[in-house]
């Protein structure tokens, strides 16, 4: 949400988190709710260890985190779309493919190492002014990184791979 | 009848466990300091003020120009307590030949460190999403606006690491402005990276001559960095940040309103000893100027 000079308010739209940050994210989410099962039930174990009881401790405010938890998952993961949301994602996917490709550093350039001797350094020094004007100063390929990550959360929300922008970098 | 009962001698029945939690909890070394500045707050809940920047310095022509900083962004930070803990019966521990109880308690340090890092690295892992600044957007984002006269401006982007998008973001840095637009004094000076890019990091930061051709030419990036490796907690291997130490020292703060605690109790009842570790903590920045994220996957 971004607050524009005028007073309104933007909000922007959220960029799916990676497949990867998803399952640490439920992981945490299982941990805390075991926790709090735990503490509810003073559930033992055939060892005799039991979870800590709950004397003392604020089990709302537990479960409150854990509710705000379980929202911003739900918010920021991604979520597979129907057929119509697809075809629409895949055009965007395409759109921000192609954007990508054309503006992002190409494997070779992301290669390129400084050298000390100027007359040798034009290949490096150029790499990092396309870095810097098309992949960070340029609005545009964020935006396009962002849509094609929300595409690709619609089309495959579990593959890591269709949403690495370093897929889509020409080879040279 | 008088008898001595595991009630009134607590020590005995807990033995050395608390010896145990707290050899064990020091031999973790922590990033927390490397990232943080570590603060014990006097009040649950703690405002995190941006000051608007002042104006430029004007000559001298016989009067002096007043300017005043005006109040920017605000947030508060909350409270929250951890804890979690072991109940060992007294026949548990008669017939506990395999020392369950004292690894017991030493996992319970563990896990004490791994949530304080876990909430320390949670502050990056979320930088994208749900880790919010002062001006109500995420830590890392295209869209950080000002609302003290300047223009908005991004500390997000979405490219791999290299040589040189390591130069690039650099660049960018240094060129932040104050939120009146005024020039930014510091520049950045380290790299946080997940395990998936310590080799690559290494190699950039440590590598004497360029690696990986016969040129042997002086690698410019030595030394220019410090490399800070968040292995395990920072979870995303291709995400990575350049972060600029002294503002990571103003900004990000830890902070802890307790820090770990070992308690212990003896139960007469049921002649179980009690052993719980207990904290309070939160992590937060109030700017994103410290730090550029890079959301690669």
């Amino acid at each position: 949400m971004a607050v524009r000079k005028s007073g309104k308010v933007s909000r922007r739209k959220i960029v799916p988190i990676s497949p990867a940050a998803v399952e640490e994210r439920q992981q945490e989410i299982n941990r805390d709710q075991v926790y709090l099962n735990g503490l509810k039930k003073g559930s033992t174990d055939s060892k005799g260890i039991t979870s800590f009881e709950a004397g003392g401790i604020d089990i709302a405010q537990l479960e409150q985190q854990l509710a705000t938890k379980k929202r911003a998952l739900a918010a920021f993961a991604p979520r597979e779309g129907s057929e119509k949301e697809k075809n629409t994602a895949l055009k965007e996917f395409n759109q921000a493919k192609a954007y990508i490709a054309k503006h992002a550093l190409t494997i070779a350039e992301k290669g390129k190492w400084p050298k000390l001797d100027p007359t040798k350094n034009q290949e490096y020094r150029a790499a990092v002014d396309k870095c810097y004007k098309e992949e960070l100063s340029n609005p545009m390929f964020n935006k396009m990184c962002e849509q094609l990550k929300r595409a690709a959360g619609v089309l495959d929300p579990t593959n890591r791979e269709i949403r690495n922008i370093d897929n889509y970098r020409r080879k040279k | 009848m008088p008898a001595l009962t595991q009630a009134n001698h607590p020590d005995v029945v807990q033995k050395n466990l608390s010896q145990i939690f707290a050899v064990r909890y020091g031999q973790f070394s922590s990033m927390i300091p490397a990232l943080f500045d570590v603060e014990t707050p006097d009040q649950a809940i703690v405002t995190e003020l941006m000051l608007g920047d002042l104006g430029g310095v004007q000559v001298y022509d016989g009067q002096i120009y007043y300017d005043e900083s005006k109040q920017s962004y605000k947030k508060t930070v909350e409270e929250i307590e951890y804890s979690l803990g072991i109940k060992i019966t007294k026949k548990f521990r008669r017939n506990d030949l395999y020392g369950v109880a004292k690894r017991s308690a030493a996992a319970l340090a563990d896990r004490f460190r791994a949530k304080k890092e876990s909430i320390g690295a949670g502050f990056l892992n979320n930088a994208f999403s749900t880790t919010l600044t002062a001006d109500a957007v995420s830590l890392c984002n295209a869209t950080h606006t000002s609302d003290v006269g300047g223009s908005s401006q991004s500390n997000a982007g979405s490219s791999s690491f290299s040589p040189a998008s390591v130069a690039a973001t650099r660049r960018l840095m240094i060129k932040y402005k104050t939120n009146r637009d005024n020039i930014a004094l510091d520049f950045p000076d380290t790299l946080i990276v997940a395990t998936g890019n310590e080799d690559a990091g290494l190699e950039l930061i440590s590598s004497v001559k360029q690696v990986n051709t016969a040129n042997n030419n002086p690698n410019v990036h030595k030394g220019r960095y410090e490399l800070i490796v968040w292995h395990n907690w920072l979870t995303d291997d291709d995400n990575w940040f350049m972060g600029t130490k002294n503002l990571m020292k103003d900004y990000f703060k830890y902070y802890q309103w307790s820090p770990v605690e070992f308690f212990y109790a003896g139960d007469i009842d049921t002649l179980t000893s009690k052993h719980a570790g207990y904290m309070s903590c939160n992590v937060s920045s109030p700017d994103w100027r410290p730090i550029f994220g890079h959301n690669v996957l």
